[in-house]
């Protein structure tokens, strides 16, 4: 056999183990996809449980980021008595949610309720969870509904 | 014949003469629950693994179905009498306590309608509103120090009925083996009761002690 059959035959091979993991990569997700977006691999848990750190920080930072003139600057300093309140998938979106309440000590002083969802796939480019916060009685211009309504379950 | 027929006329008003003996005697047991008046709590400590297993499909999501598991959670502060306890006080203060003081006691008490119930059977008889009962029953719960070994128990064990007070007993100063009752419904601990003055100082409470587990081994599901 010449060196350049042996070759092209190696390079066949290699294509077709190619093509073969590429195929099997794309169906897993498909065929576990019940309750989950097709291209989803997220382990459990899908999303972060309501009081750990990372959550606390990106409620904290979605609240201190709002524009001063809707929240007249006001910041989380501490969050205490955390509550999950629901945990939702395939009802009827496939992405997971957990919904979240809290106690936050504000810097005027004063405690206040926060509501906060955190979404599966709902980062950058959908790579990762984010989620969206709503103190309760300071969302003048009703970004989430009268009372938080559509970040609580 | 006429005999049988004799008794058979007789037996209605055998059964309203029983009838009312029975009023009679209980009607000066049945005294009229005041709010306020009465001489001692109880907070009632629940073992939420118990409650989720027992209760299985029925059993309150929000309670059950967190990621991070429950442990001890706070059933209620029971106001009590010497010998008996009030419940239900009706007509004193409103009926069901605000939605804001519900969802901020769902931290400690994982079930809205949870604290309902416990306002409506206990709180309404503790003469206070249902802020400031609920503040108390936080109160309460705060003062009490939970175990080591419950607070980070990872698996399920048996245990003795007497070492879940020992463990209680050892993590509070002050708290004594007659001032606590331990509970168990279908093998399992359910809770642990502690008798507190109204000042929420420990006391002995016999009746409440009396009515403890009397099962030697009981066992510790573990948090899911």
């Amino acid at each position: 056999m010449s060196a350049s059959v042996r070759r092209s035959r190696r390079l066949l091979v290699a294509l077709a183990c190619g093509l073969i993991l590429a195929t099997g990569l794309v169906a897993q997700p498909v065929k576990a996809s019940d309750d989950r977006p097709y291209f989803s691999w997220n382990g459990e848990p899908r999303v972060p449980a309501c009081d750990t750190p990372a959550v606390r920080r990106a409620v904290a930072g979605q609240i201190a980021r709002a524009d001063p003139d809707y929240l007249g600057g006001l910041t989380i300093e501490d969050m205490s008595r955390v509550v999950e309140t629901a945990y939702t998938q395939g009802r009827p979106s496939p992405y997971a949610r957990r919904f979240c309440e809290a106690r936050a000590q504000m810097s005027d002083g004063r405690a206040r309720h926060v509501y906060y969802a955190i979404m599966e796939h709902s980062g950058f480019v959908g790579v990762s969870w984010n989620l969206r916060a709503c103190v309760d009685g300071l969302d003048p211009w009703r970004v989430y509904d009268a009372r938080c309504r559509t970040v609580r379950p | 014949m006429v005999k049988r027929r004799h008794g058979a006329v007789c037996r209605p008003f055998l059964a309203a003469a029983c009838l009312l003996l029975l009023a009679l005697v209980s009607a000066p047991a049945a005294r009229a629950d005041r709010p306020g008046a009465f001489d001692y709590y109880v907070l009632s400590l629940s073992w939420s693994p118990s409650y989720c297993a027992s209760r299985g499909r029925n059993a309150d999501p929000l309670q059950c179905r967190a990621a991070k598991p429950y442990r001890f959670i706070v059933h209620g502060l029971w106001p009590q009498y010497e010998r008996g306890y009030p419940d239900f006080c009706e007509g004193f203060g409103p009926r069901d306590p605000a939605y804001e003081t519900v969802r901020d006691m769902l931290d400690i008490m994982p079930s809205r309608g949870l604290v309902r119930h416990q306002w409506r059977k206990h709180g309404s008889c503790s003469g206070l509103s249902p802020d400031r009962y609920f503040d108390l029953t936080r109160k309460a719960f705060a003062k009490i120090r939970i175990p080591a070994a419950f607070r980070d128990i990872r698996s399920g064990s048996r245990m003795d009925a007497d070492a879940v007070e020992t463990a209680f007993r050892l993590a509070n100063p002050g708290l004594r083996d007659n001032a606590m009752a331990v509970s168990c419904e279908h093998d399992r601990l359910s809770e642990v009761r502690i008798c507190l003055t109204r000042d929420l100082e420990f006391r002995s409470c016999r009746s409440v002690d009396r009515r403890g587990c009397r099962q030697k081994q009981i066992h510790v599901p573990a948090p899911r």
